[in-house]
């Protein structure tokens, strides 16, 4: 029931209370949109929960640059690129 | 087509590099504080899900106990509206149902009937479906009565909420409100784990990802605060889990508590405004049932009055579970209300896998895929963490 996978929007609908999304095995379906309409846009990734749209996935390079980092940090230092 | 791409976060090189990292770390620690064991508390289902799945807890050293926690929503559902479910779909209303609740076990058989699954075969109407919105588009065919069962947390809650609100559901179709809120619940197994330590202390927690996308990270200062321990908000990858782990050991030894959001891909600070607008528009807050555990204050859902005409407790007359009228609900000898709390684990049952199965649960735990027993029979052990394991060394 936490379970939520990641979906792209292909369309928001008129109302805005729910979109057509992409699963990753390419099916689509309708899910409804549970944040602010405002944020979700067609060919974002957002994550979807039960069929409800809980978040969007910020996807862009420079915020996986910075967890990537952040990981690597972690990891003591070590270069771990080659194995990623 | 599938647009989807391996995520960087599922590379073995990055899990492997920081089950090192976690295994410095709580060395460090161990000898600073004279410890020998500690606990970590991994929340939710999905967490123990990737834990059990990748085999994590043989990357992590003897000492560091990972302890799943309550989140599981049908493992803490009340066997009473389970009872009450099958009563409805017996009386000839249309009960919808994710999957999984489908099968869990009650306590109480109706007329005999023992689950949803038994109903059907029963003759009962009892229909299957992902989603609120697939019920409500399928109800409005036929027209005739129909439930929803409506468990989750606060994932769910927004979602229903704006359905509702919105007049997306037929007139036909009642909404069962079995929501529940996380942080009591996690405030709870705390408290019990503390009070009773069983053997060592519990001195983080890796909270919700999913949950915290829509309450916040910043839902579980207090739980921090409180018990002064640090909390991750964590994704779901293993090395979104190793690397909570591995930033609640950094944090004990730097002698810092607070909230840390390792899932920033998904999760902020302050959640989904809107998304907690309309969950509290829809819904009020009661002390509610969790399963086998009795009454958490503040810790259920229910609808407001301006929702009631979708309120299946009043048109349906399903009963309400009362303080007084609430008995301990699971079956006899089953131990999923401790191993909910991370008191027990599914191996301390007498009935893990010998009449308990993932093809026949006896026990709630046992039913849904977020259900720890469940989990740790499908996957005890292997996996991706074996091939680590003998790669460091470890095996
Ligand atoms: S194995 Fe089955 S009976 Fe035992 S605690 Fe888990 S769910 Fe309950």
């Amino acid at each position: 029931m936490c379970w939520a996978t990641p979906a792209r929007v292909v369309r928001v609908y008129r109302d805005r209370s729910t979109a057509l999304v992409e699963a990753v095995d390419g099916s689509t379906f309708e899910a409804v949109i549970a944040i602010d309409p405002s944020e979700v846009r067609e060919g974002d990734t957002v994550l979807v929960h039960a069929g409800m749209v809980i978040s969007r996935l910020e996807e862009d390079a420079e915020r996986l640059r910075l967890l990537e980092e952040m990981v690597r940090e972690l990891a003591g230092g070590e270069d771990v690129s080659h194995e990623l | 087509m599938s647009w989807g791409r391996q995520s960087p976060l599922r590379g073995s090189g990055l899990v492997a590099a920081l089950a090192r990292r976690v295994r410095r770390l709580f060395s460090e620690l161990a000898a600073r504080e004279g410890l020998t064991k500690l606990k970590i508390m991994d929340f939710c289902g999905t967490h123990e899900w990737t834990v059990t799945h990748y085999g994590l807890r043989s990357l992590v050293p003897e000492g560091l106990e990972l302890v799943a926690g309550p989140g599981c929503p049908v493992c803490v559902t009340p066997s009473r509206y389970v009872e009450e479910a099958i009563r409805l779909a017996l009386d000839g209303v249309v009960v919808y149902t994710y999957g999984d609740t489908y099968r869990l076990p009650a306590v109480r058989p109706v007329r005999g009937v023992r689950s949803l699954a038994e109903a059907r075969a029963a003759g009962g109407d009892v229909r299957l479906v992902y989603s609120l919105l697939e019920a409500a588009r399928d109800a409005a065919r036929h027209g005739r009565t129909s439930v929803f069962l409506g468990i989750g947390f606060e994932t769910a809650a927004p979602g229903y909420a704006r359905l509702l609100l919105g007049g997306k559901l037929p007139r036909n179709l009642l909404f069962m409100s079995l929501v529940k809120l996380t942080p009591p619940a996690m405030f709870y197994s705390l408290e019990v784990l503390r009070e009773k330590p069983t053997d060592a202390p519990v001195m983080g927690v890796i909270a919700p990802g999913h949950v915290s996308t829509i309450v916040g990270a910043r839902a579980w200062v207090p739980v921090a605060e409180h018990f002064e321990i640090p909390v991750v908000v964590a994704g779901f990858e293993p090395a979104d889990v190793m690397a909570a782990i591995a930033l609640i050991l950094e944090r004990l030894l730097r002698g810092e508590r607070g909230v840390v959001v390792e899932y920033a891909r998904a999760v902020r600070w302050e959640g989904s405004p809107e998304a907690q607008r309309l969950m509290y528009k829809a819904f009020r807050v009661v002390d509610d049932a969790w399963r086998g555990i009795g009454f958490l204050p503040k810790s259920g859902l229910r609808l407001r009055d301006r929702l009631a005409r979708y309120d299946a407790f009043a048109e349906l007359g399903v009963r309400e579970v009362t303080p007084s009228s609430w008995r301990a609900d699971n079956p006899p000898g089953c131990r999923c209300a401790e191993v909910v709390l991370g008191k027990a684990r599914p191996t301390d049952c007498p009935h893990f896998m010998r009449d308990c199965t993932p093809s026949r649960p006896y026990g709630p735990c046992m039913v849904s895929s977020e259900g720890t027993c469940a989990i740790w029979a499908r996957f005890g052990g292997g996996g991706l963490a074996s091939e680590l394991a003998r790669r460091l060394g470890l095996a």
